[in-house]
């Protein structure tokens, strides 16, 4: 498999005894959803943190492109942060209070120099668009927003640079469940509209079924399931794996 | 055994007096259990914390009657208030990293209930939540015991006062799913074995089903719909209703 | 702001602060004689003519107050924003950057308090010929190392906040993130900072000038009013009172204004 985005191989994050990701290996490739799954302590945050170089390895490589990320520096690696991009678990937290939305959502273009001021104006615009977000919303601050609004900045954020590959760290985890469902239809959207390869982080399976094109499960740092969506809901081989699935409260369909 | 009639909560915060509970009423047969299903700020948990008057400032219980076996906790004296709360009524909360004193062992912790209200031994009672090891266990700290642990300590300390009801406000969700399932099935057994009478809180109405017998959905302090639980699975009265339930991701293959 | 406008020391406290200013900048319209001259017998008792009476020279102590004012609140501004100036940009590069940095910055902070800051600046204006410029450079040199601290304690913690960690994902330096992302969040604390920090240079300002080691004489100041007024605590106990009584108001004022920041910009509980 040449055409792969990434190859990430052996990559492991010790924190003293602890492995928070330990031996990892696997690909993503161009265009798919990659759910990875796991419950608190598994490392699935530590591990989508590594694959974006936002902190370093103990041990392993990623590759994207063919090329090691982790011995990327200087203007490589800034090219890095406008090809990558990712979307917090927290709307609460992860926008600066002090900052207009048009400006949070923009912030990455002028980081990079992209564009002149007028064009990112423009582009911000198009991205609220995007997100099903009025065009005021720009000159409103975090706190004006709800916690959904908030995260379809952060979404919008996200897809400022144009991304090859995003990842979004349980963006869905904190929000109410009616919420939830909104912005779960809001990314299938955009990653069918924009093509974009996603890795869909969650400790909830039932979250990642409808986006996913493969899965993978994980435990204790490790990788124990990884396949085609449809097998592991259906077919699971590990005995985790069918764990998560029965303890999934599950309701009758309706009538 | 627990009847609310006409219950309304306000909290005085400064720019204005907000409802959080708008003339609610509901009650809750002995062994049955009744789940209180909204989303943050609808006023399921004040609810919860009316039962044992435990609303201070800035939030007061502005009117209605809480009927405890035709007794109103709302006008009880403080005596039997104290008697009640961790005695026939108890109540287990979300985070049991910041209910469980820090400085204090488990077992110091749990003996104070098992003090104050009788009952069995700490020991016994960490034995019939299913703590692995139990003895270790009440010489620990909390911060010592996982996520999963600290709840079956609180759900401990809970029992030592044999209730008839117990209050369950979001016990699970800070915890893992899979930890969420064997919380659930404890209380479920302690429920009969102590033939009690539990309340659940919860934002996840999938919860639900399976565990409660009767269900009340809550927005904005008021109830918007309640009912048998198996019924409001098949049909819904509110269009409220219908699209927490349509919000529920369902399994897309068989 | 709400909050801030209900507390009612506070409002009162910039109400007069306010007025204090505006005596100060327009001193020189307001005030009815030249501050320095000799203008009628000395030790007069407040009138019509005088207000605040003439000093032991027959200087009109209502001019005087009015271009203490002046200084005062000139020196307390100076004062308070080479102060805060030092202790953010210490705050901040030591609570960001951490390690040998962090350490050296706050040892350095440990020394400078250890040394008690009254007899520093008696010592420092001793040595050099006591003028205004110097006071106020003095006060300022020796007062930013709380503001370090505090800004420090900010920074360490609104650098673990995710919007810095977005910030970081998105590729910004860190010489952005620190003025642009964690700067204006811990601004509150700053501020608050610099209020109660004026009214402490006031005060000091105020000492040095009564023992001689701050503005000289001709210039008046509130203390170096004190000062005069010493001898003639009996007979013209209006020379003490007044300088006296701004001074006090002063400070307690700007006090009431910092504590009324203070509660009205600390993060509010959310009741779900």
């Amino acid at each position: 498999m040449k055409n792969e985005l990434f190859k990430i191989a052996g990559l492991s994050k010790h924190y003293g005894s602890v492995r928070a990701v330990d031996n990892v290996s696997f690909d993503i490739l161009p265009g798919e959803t990659l759910g990875l799954v796991g419950e608190s302590g598994s490392g699935k945050t530590t591990l989508g943190r590594l694959i974006l170089h936002l902190i370093s390895p103990t041990s392993g490589k990623v590759f994207y492109n063919s090329r090691n990320i982790f011995r990327m520096t200087g203007s490589r690696l800034r090219g890095l942060r406008q090809e990558l991009s990712i979307i917090f678990q927290d709307p609460y937290t992860s926008l600066n209070p002090r900052m207009k939305i048009g400006d949070i959502i923009g912030e990455p273009l002028e980081v990079h120099k992209m564009a002149s001021k007028p064009v990112i104006k423009k582009r911000v615009d198009e991205l609220l668009h995007l997100v099903s977000l009025p065009s005021e919303f720009a000159f409103r601050f975090p706190h004006e927003l709800s916690g959904g609004e908030r995260q379809r900045v952060g979404i919008a954020r996200a897809l400022s640079t144009n991304p090859k590959f995003i990842v979004a760290d349980e963006p869905v985890s904190s929000l109410d469940v009616a919420v939830q469902a909104q912005i779960l239809k809001l990314l299938v959207n955009l990653k069918s509209k924009l093509n974009l390869t996603l890795l869909f982080i969650a400790h909830d399976l039932m979250v990642v079924q409808n986006l996913a094109d493969r899965v993978l499960v994980m435990k204790s740092g490790k990788i124990v399931e990884s396949g085609p969506a449809k097998q592991v809901f259906t077919k699971p081989s590990h005995s985790y794996t069918k764990l998560l699935l029965a303890s999934t409260p599950r309701i009758p369909a309706p009538a | 055994m627990l009847k609310i009639n006409d219950l309304s909560v306000i909290y005085r915060k400064e720019e204005a007096t907000v409802r959080a509970v708008d003339g609610v009423g509901l009650s809750v047969e002995g062994g049955k259990t009744l789940g209180i299903v909204g989303e943050s700020g609808s006023g399921k948990s004040t609810v919860a914390l009316s039962i044992l008057k435990l609303i201070s400032y800035p939030g007061q219980i502005e009117s209605g009657e809480i009927l405890w076996n035709e007794k109103d906790v709302l006008r009880m004296s403080d005596d039997d208030l104290r008697k009640l709360r961790g005695g026939e009524i108890s109540m287990i909360f979300q985070d049991p990293f910041s209910s469980l004193n820090p400085v204090f062992t488990i077992g110091d912790q749990i003996q104070e209930a098992v003090t104050l209200h009788g009952g069995n031994s700490v020991v016994e009672l960490l034995k019939s939540v299913h703590m692995p090891d139990p003895e270790a266990v009440a010489k620990k700290y909390p911060h010592e015991l996982s996520g999963g642990m600290r709840q079956r300590a609180m759900i401990a300390m809970a029992l030592a006062g044999s209730p008839k009801l117990l209050i369950a406000d979001e016990p699970t969700t800070a915890l893992d799913v899979t930890i969420q399932a064997e919380i659930l099935k404890l209380l479920k057994e302690l429920q009969s074995k102590f033939k009690m009478s539990i309340i659940l809180i919860t934002h996840n109405l999938a919860l639900v089903h399976g565990f409660c017998d009767d269900v009340v959905i809550m927005k904005d302090g008021l109830i918007v719909e309640r009912g048998a639980a198996d019924e409001i699975f098949k049909k819904q009265k509110e269009k409220y209703t219908r699209e927490l339930i349509e919000a529920i991701p369902k399994p897309r293959w068989k | 702001m709400k909050r801030f406008k209900r507390n009612k020391l506070a409002m009162i406290g910039s109400t007069i602060v306010g007025a204090l200013v505006i005596f100060a900048i327009f001193a020189p319209l307001l005030a009815p004689y030249d501050p320095s001259r000799i203008v009628d017998s000395d030790t007069l008792p407040p009138s019509i003519w005088h207000p605040f009476g003439t000093d032991d020279l027959g200087r009109d102590v209502f001019s005087r107050a009015l271009y203490g004012a002046r200084i005062s609140l000139t020196v307390g501004l100076v004062a308070v924003t080479i102060a805060i100036t030092i202790g953010t940009f210490f705050g901040l590069f030591a609570g960001y950057f951490g390690g040998l940095l962090d350490s050296a910055v706050m040892r350095f902070v440990d020394v400078m308090l250890a040394f008690p800051s009254i007899f520093l600046i008696l010592t420092i204006q001793v040595m050099l010929t006591p003028n205004i410029y110097n006071v106020m450079i003095v006060i300022g040199l020796t007062s930013w190392m709380g503001v370090a601290r505090l800004v420090r304690g900010e920074v360490l913690t609104i650098k673990e906040r995710q919007y810095v960690e977005a910030a970081r994902a998105i590729g910004a330096d860190d010489y952005r993130i620190i003025f642009k992302h964690i700067l204006p969040n811990s601004s509150a604390p700053i501020i608050v900072a610099a209020t109660l920090g004026m009214a402490g240079a006031i005060l000091t300002e105020s000492a040095l000038s009564f023992l001689g080691l701050g503005v000289q004489p001709p210039t008046p100041s509130w203390g170096n009013m004190l000062m005069d007024a010493q001898a003639y605590l009996i007979d013209a106990p209006w020379m003490a009172i007044i300088p006296g009584l701004l001074i006090l108001v002063t400070v307690l004022s700007l006090y009431f204004v910092g504590e009324g920041l203070r509660q009205a910009l600390s993060p509010k509980e959310e009741i779900k």
